[in-house]
């Protein structure tokens, strides 16, 4: 278990708060207009502060963030087949500044619900009407035997972006022609269904063009995966898939797909009953994930290692005026992605700004997701999804007879425009977040 | 009927969105059409300024079937007709930013001609206009033009017969480039 510090308790947190006191961050504006505390610079929190701002902006919104530099993970499988180049995925928070939004550079420690207080790594205090948490995912490192965040380093997971993204580019470089690439993706649910078999596309076609001798062995933990005859149609078409030249093979849990030990040495890993050992030139190993550690730390977590929420109003059932959002939450049928994260932050902004508006009726919502995943030239596929919560917040699902993926078997004019309109929503995502 | 409608959905949510500071619904479109709905991304269209009335049409044509689309049919469907009707209000009231896009402007002078004689009829005032049905084509991105006007040529989408015939005449005058010099010709439009 590498799951960094202990839950914090009451006594730790108000030792904290003694001995730093409540200086640093003075409680400007409260009173008739309050302040909103959002944890994390990721989708999910940039989209909340900024909507809460544009919605009532006389509310104090602050944005806690460690990094100076966002690195999006949403269309980084592009840098594999070096049809993108990593900078183009790296945005500084400057822009927020102008909405009225206090971006503060410094990681948030601990959270203490019931004073409404949350701990900065520097030791200031922020006091909060409303808290956002949108920590976004952490990796486990606790579930395959031999693997820590040193053997990452080795074994990149690039399921982070920025600098695991440039590593695991670096070793398709430098592997030879002729070598076996080793994608092993995890169980449900995790970040970005689909990303795992867009990745494998995405490598294939680089190896085509550069590496034709190579191959890509892909251990699955699960028997299906999204938009499974999709991706399988565009593999046969474009890759051989199903021959015995084709650039992937694809192991499903059934045949010995769940890797559970890795030799970082030798290079190998061990998966299924039979622990059946896979050599890689490059092993890229995406683990099991879990929230990210502040909501862990903070008691937001249950035994799933996600956040259990209201499915209306993302409130926290563990800890009353918090919201949490994005990959961090269990939000049922919606799945862990950079569109459901802005769709959730719409939502809990309407929620916040009503509850502190003394409003009090809670607007319901009607969630979106939208995801392309490019498999090749010219080649996309899409998957949405409309989802609705009950009126008690227990049950957040797909509306019926709405979402689903585009068809297998779509002309490749349809195909080619959703490369477009998949370049398109990367434009106006990145836009709507940092300019 | 449908103005109908359309008030009466203002009636019963307006109150709520107005003390909220504004509706947040509208703002899942934002992911592929922009914040505001004004497109900074080079395919999808921008539907800030769109009429009400030519919003909920679409969004109806997206679920019948009647419009083809790359995923709208698929998210048209999961929303009522009343959320239809709030997202249309909130666009309607959007400014329409038009795309800074290159073009080609030899094209575009002689698109002039073709648009003037064949199109302003109902694109009026040089596309800048939603005037019901044919929404904004000036300032439009080029690459949803291109997309749009595909379909109609290859008869996935229905058209009115005066724009199939008026495709017809360009295509027979100026074959594909004269269409696409139309296409300069509206997306020019600063």
């Amino acid at each position: 278990m590498e799951l960094g510090m202990s839950n914090v308790t009451r006594r730790q947190f108000l030792q904290w708060t003694a001995a730093v006191g409540t200086t640093g961050f003075p409680l400007t504006g409260r009173g008739s207009s309050g302040r909103v505390v959002v944890i994390g610079g990721g989708v999910g929190g940039i989209t909340a502060a900024k909507s809460i701002k544009k919605a009532a902006p006389s509310l104090n919104v602050i944005l806690v963030e460690q990094k100076k530099h966002y690195s999006a993970c949403f269309m980084s499988n592009e840098v594999l087949a070096h049809s993108r180049s990593l900078e183009s995925l790296r945005f500084t928070y400057d822009g927020l500044w102008k909405y009225g939004i206090t971006v503060v550079n410094q990681s948030a420690v601990a959270i203490d619900a019931a004073v409404h207080k949350v701990i900065l790594e520097g030791g200031a205090v922020l006091e909060y009407d409303r808290l956002i948490v949108s920590p976004g995912i952490d990796l486990r490192y606790d579930v395959i035997v031999g693997y820590n965040r040193r053997v990452a380093e080795k074994l990149p997971h690039a399921w982070t972006s920025g600098d695991q993204i440039g590593l695991l580019r670096t070793q398709l470089e430098a592997m030879q022609d002729g070598g076996t690439v080793l994608i092993a993706a995890p169980k449900n649910p995790f970040r970005c269904p689909s990303a795992p078999y867009e990745r494998a596309s995405q490598i294939a076609w680089y190896l085509q063009r550069y590496k034709p001798k190579s191959k890509i062995i892909l251990l699955d933990a699960k028997e299906i995966f999204s938009q499974q005859a999709l991706f399988m149609e565009a593999w046969r078409a474009l890759y051989g898939f199903g021959t015995q030249n084709s650039l992937i093979d694809w192991h499903p849990a059934s045949e010995e797909g769940t890797v559970t030990r890795v030799d970082p040495d030798a290079m190998a890993v061990y998966s299924g009953e039979l622990d059946t050992v896979t050599k890689g030139a490059v092993i890229n190993l995406i683990p099991p994930q879990m929230a990210g550690m502040i909501a862990r730390t903070s008691g937001l977590t249950d035994d799933t290692y996600w956040c259990p929420v209201n499915k209306t109003t993302f409130e926290s059932t563990k800890a009353k005026d918090v919201h949490i959002l994005g990959d961090a939450c269990n939000a049922q049928d919606m799945p862990k992605s950079a569109y459901s994260a802005a769709s959730q932050a719409q939502c809990v902004a309407a929620v916040v700004v009503s509850a502190m508006s003394g409003v009090g009726e809670i607007p319901l919502f009607t969630h979106l997701n939208a995801c392309y995943s490019i498999l090749g030239q010219d080649w996309a596929i899409s998957t949405v999804g409309v989802y609705r919560s009950n009126s008690t917040g227990t049950i957040l699902q797909s509306v019926e007879g709405s979402g689903g993926t585009s068809s297998p078997g779509a002309g490749a004019t349809q195909r080619k425009h959703a490369v477009e309109y998949a370049h398109s929503w990367y434009q106006n995502i990145t836009h709507a977040l940092f300019t | 009927m449908l103005f109908v409608w359309v008030g009466a959905v203002l009636m019963t949510t307006g109150v709520v969105a107005a003390t909220l500071g504004g509706d947040r619904l509208p703002g899942v479109c934002a992911g592929c059409h922009g914040e505001e709905g004004v497109s900074a991304g080079s395919a999808t269209p921008t539907i800030a300024g769109t009429k009400t009335e030519t919003f909920v049409q679409r969004m109806r044509d997206f679920k019948t079937g009647n419009r083809t689309a790359t995923l709208m049919d698929r998210i048209a469907n999961g929303y009522t007709d009343d959320e239809i009707g709030r997202m249309g209000e909130y666009f309607s009231k959007r400014p329409f930013e038009r795309a800074q896009q290159p073009t080609d402007r030899a094209m575009a002078e002689r698109g002039k001609h073709f648009a003037e004689q064949y199109c302003a009829s109902c694109h009026e005032e040089a596309g800048t206009v939603d005037d019901g049905r044919p929404g904004i084509l000036a300032g439009q991105w080029l690459s949803y033009l291109r997309f749009r006007l595909e379909d109609y040529r290859l008869g996935v989408d229905r058209i009115p017969k005066k724009m199939r015939l008026g495709i017809e005449s360009i295509l027979h005058e100026a074959g594909v480039e004269g269409l696409e010099s139309v296409l300069q010709f509206y997306a020019s439009q600063k």
